[in-house]
């Protein structure tokens, strides 16, 4: 019971990373109907951005952000300067450009900072607590700034001009034209913001994982998997199916080492956690594309 | 007194195909003016075309700028509110809402939100149902909002497209009530695009015929109604 | 100014080849045939320089499975690494496992494949776009995991992977290993891009291209549009697969981190490269897949030497560099640019008026 009560634990930190990768998904796909490839990618380089503020002495809440205000101008800038003029182009052009962003991004961390590992500590305070046996402080740490995160883009978009300007643009694009809010630059906004929420999910998680090039690569499979659990036409339902996706990821396992431990029989464990993640992708993809919350768009003629 | 909207020699395009062949109309200051035709005959065009929905060529002047191939969101904040067809509502947020995000671009709060009043004023309605999700309005309801939208901008000039469209008659006649209202009132120049001739000329001062991208007819409201071709093709006696 | 070309763009006619097979088409076969002959006994090309060729054409075979579902059919997969995958382990596992000889693993590794693309996708008929692109995605990342899974490990011989040995010509004839598979894969690839090739004319092919360009109408006009989806999809994995297998043989091994996600991109890049609906630059594509990955380090190394940065550029920088450029100027590919250079040209010289 009590390693039940851990999994869910650890299982809820890593929701929070997979919910803010999730979101940062989700806000890319509503504003201009494109899914990201190189979110993860994007994420992992501003985590290794952080890193290097903070070897130059800056305490990583300064840095995070500084970090996360950089991150914002990159994605505005990949939106401006490289996606918006192909924005009439066909699929395959768009998902081409996303893998060679990928791709770059990928490479740049490993020619700048190279591919060893690197040692980003934790900037959660290790202390003991009461329940400290079920889940780590970097753990709740992650899970306190995800909400926090959350609820601030919440008010931002529910009760400021900008945010609803957004939503309106993202909902609408004609008519929040003819009412005067630049289209244009709210896409590249959206593009801004996904990154900062990524700088936030990659800075928070490089401590407990390891900080290396391909640190994120199965955390966007996992952020996928939430995006399309919740719906990934709703930012909420985005956020929920990451948290459900962190979780149901960790108890599957856990089941499955039970069930080894109890018949000796082997399924599933910890080794197919990314076999997990696919299975719930095709699933939800080919059963319910809207996912728990989202909407289902009809395809006129 | 210059004219506040001058078209001459539209061309419109959808893609390849072209939809208007050389339009030229003018609107007066504080006048509201109507382009008739049956459908097809690019009335809506003519609209999108001057908010640069379309691709266009030829000269659009407002207040003697020239707009044509402006940004769609830039015209508007010059002080255009196009109704558009199928009333262009964010159904997924409220009234309150709808209503916010037209009054964006305006910097000056005081004269939003007495346009806000004014707005209530007119529809009392909106007012009730003001937080209300706005795509679960009914279409006069939805028509309204459009035209409630189209104000919080300030504009000078209003484009509207077939307000009376799927709308009961009695809706219709207390909307062109309060669209003159609004004219005489708020002093908003109207260019109106329209398929209820009848009500269009009692509405208008100018009118327009289009047929097949042309200006087939033009003079006073009174005028084209009493005109013989148009009694039988458009009024129907 | 941003290229909106895709490939239903480039005229029909400079799709197609020509109708009868040019003879210099004719002329290249044999001289590739003979390669063994002209250049290995000559000294020309060593024995790891057909290694390089063999390498060339089976990754054309695998670039060719891509571009006939993504190009001549529209599904867009960024997953093929799985099913090379498959067509590689099944040919190494019947060899090492079941001491089958290398040739017959070949129509194993097609069949096998055949049904995994197809399995695959019935799924993903109801995905499209950006939808199938995450699902392919999601394939693609989970293979290396998906073999190492423990239950298949009694053939799969888990992380350690699985040695095979090149087999030596048959009949005795006087060449090296390393000639006798660059002559088995050039056979192998003269037969699959001849079948392509009347695929793509024939019937069949005229209703992928159409479910390509507007998959709705294609249906009201009676074309069974699931039934061309997953056969091309069972096709196209067929392809990669068969390439998959030809690899393992000749590369004498496979493991699961031999096929990560790396792999799918590269053979992504290079359909895009080569020319995402044109045969030959499934070809094209084979060989910037191959000469990549041997020279890749080299030529950054040169680059960045060149331009005096301060940073160890890496390959993929330039990878990514490549794609995004080449989606604005060149979307269809080196071979698509071409075919619509030579359209042009002679269409121009159509209508000089003759004197």
């Amino acid at each position: 019971m009590e390693q039940l009560i851990q999994q869910v634990g650890s299982g809820l930190a890593n929701g929070a990373i997979y919910a803010c990768v999730a979101l940062a998904l989700v806000m890319i796909f509503v504003s201009t109907d494109h899914i990201n490839f190189a979110q993860g990618e994007m994420a992992m380089f501003s985590a290794y951005l952080t890193w290097q503020v903070i070897q130059w002495g800056v305490n990583f809440w300064l840095a995070l952000p500084l970090v996360v205000l950089v991150s914002f101008v990159i994605g505005v800038a990949v939106e401006r300067i490289i996606l918006r003029p192909l924005h009439n182009a066909p699929v395959l052009s768009i998902v081409v450009i996303f893998i060679g962003l990928l791709a770059i991004f990928h490479s740049l961390a490993g020619a700048i900072w190279g591919h060893t590992i690197k040692v980003f500590d934790s900037p959660f305070p290790h202390i003991t607590f009461a329940g400290s046996g079920y889940i780590g402080p970097h753990q709740i740490g992650m899970i306190l700034v995800t909400i926090v995160l959350l609820l601030l883009l919440f008010a931002f978009f529910r009760l400021t001009p900008l945010g609803l300007a957004m939503r309106a643009a993202a909902q609408n694009p004609v008519s929040a034209r003819l009412a005067g809010v630049r289209v244009d630059w709210m896409l590249a906004l959206g593009w801004g913001l996904a990154a900062a929420i990524g700088a936030v999910a990659g800075s928070l998680v490089a401590p407990a994982v390891y900080l290396e090039p391909n640190m994120m690569a199965s955390i966007l499979l996992y952020g996928f998997a939430g995006a399309l659990v919740g719906g990934i036409s709703s930012p909420g339902g985005a956020v929920a199916g990451g948290f459900i996706v962190g979780v149901l990821e960790n108890v599957i396992a856990y089941a499955g080492n039970l069930l080894e431990k109890s018949t000796g029989i082997y399924i599933i464990g910890n080794g197919e956690k990314l076999t997990v993640a696919l299975i719930i992708v095709i699933t939800v993809l080919t059963l319910k594309p809207s996912g728990l919350f989202g909407h289902v768009t009809v395809k006129r003629v | 007194m210059a004219a506040l909207l001058e078209v001459e020699g539209l061309k419109a395009y959808y893609g390849q195909t072209q939809a208007l062949h050389g339009v030229s109309f003018s609107l007066e200051q504080g006048g509201i003016t109507t382009l008739l035709g049956a459908n097809g005959a690019g009335k809506t065009t003519t609209l999108r075309a001057i908010c640069s929905m379309v691709r266009t060529q030829g000269t659009i002047k407002l207040d003697g700028e020239a707009i044509a191939g402006v940004a769609t969101e830039e015209i508007v904040r010059r002080g255009v509110g196009h109704v558009p067809e199928g009333r262009g509502t964010f159904t997924n947020l409220s009234v309150e809402e709808n209503l916010r995000v037209a009054a964006y671009t305006r910097s000056d709060k005081a004269a939003a939100d007495r346009d806000r009043d004014m707005v209530f004023e007119y529809f009392p309605i909106l007012k009730a149902r003001i937080n209300q999700q706005a795509g679960t309005l009914s279409g006069g309801e939805q028509q309204m909002l459009a035209i409630s939208r189209a104000l919080m901008l300030g504009p000078r000039l209003m484009l509207l497209d077939e307000p009376s469209f799927g709308l009961a008659p009695l809706i219709v006649q207390e909307i062109f009530r309060i669209m003159r209202r609004i004219n005489a009132e708020a002093k908003v120049s109207m260019l109106l695009v329209e398929q209820n001739a009848a009500l269009a000329l009692d509405l208008a001062d100018h009118a327009y015929v289009l047929e097949t991208g042309r200006v087939v007819m033009s003079g006073k409201a009174a005028d084209v109604k009493s005109d013989e071709a148009i009694r039988k093709s458009y009024l129907g006696y | 100014m941003a290229s909106t070309t895709t490939a239903s763009d480039i005229p029909i006619e400079a799709q197609r080849t020509a109708a009868r097979r040019p003879w210099w088409l004719w002329a290249g076969l044999v001289v590739l045939a003979l390669l063994p002959l002209l250049g290995g006994k000559t000294g020309l090309i060593s024995n790891y320089g057909f290694l390089q060729l063999s390498l060339i054409i089976v990754y054309s075979i695998a670039v060719l499975g891509l571009i006939l579902l993504t190009g001549f059919n529209g599904q867009i997969s960024l997953g093929h690494g799985a099913f090379f995958a498959v067509g590689a382990y099944t040919a190494a596992v019947l060899i090492d496992q079941v001491n089958w000889p290398y040739w017959a693993t070949l129509p194993v590794a097609a069949i096998v494949c055949f049904v995994v693309g197809y399995l695959f996708g019935l799924p993903a008929l109801r995905l499209e776009g950006h939808y199938l692109a995450l699902a392919t995605f999601a394939l693609a990342v989970a293979v290396p995991q998906f073999l190492k899974y423990r239950h298949f490990e009694w053939f799969t011989n888990g992380v350690q992977g699985i040695n095979i040995f090149k087999p030596d010509p048959p009949f005795g004839l006087p060449l090296s290993a390393d000639q006798w598979m660059y002559l088995l894969a050039l056979f192998v690839a003269v037969i699959m891009f001849w079948i392509a090739r009347n695929l793509l004319d024939s019937r069949t092919g005229r209703a992928m291209m159409a479910i390509r360009d507007h998959s709705m109408a294609a249906s009201t006009m009676g074309v069974n549009v699931a039934h061309y989806k997953t056969v091309v999809f069972g096709i196209s994995a067929l392809y990669t697969g068969v390439a998959g297998a030809l690899h393992a043989i000749i590369f004498e091994f496979v493991s699961p981190d031999s096929f990560r996600f790396e792999l799918s991109i590269a053979i992504l890049v290079g359909a895009v490269v080569g020319g995402i609906a044109s045969l030959p630059g499934a070809i094209i594509g084979g060989a910037f897949v191959q000469v990549i990955e041997k020279y890749a380090d080299a030529l950054t190394k040169k680059l960045t030497a060149a331009v005096h940065l301060p940073i160890d550029l890496e390959p993929w920088t330039i990878y990514g560099l490549a794609l995004i450029i080449l989606m604005y100027v060149m979307p269809t590919g080196i071979a698509g640019g071409l075919a619509l250079l030579w359209h042009r040209v002679r269409r121009s010289r159509a209508q000089v008026p003759p004197k």
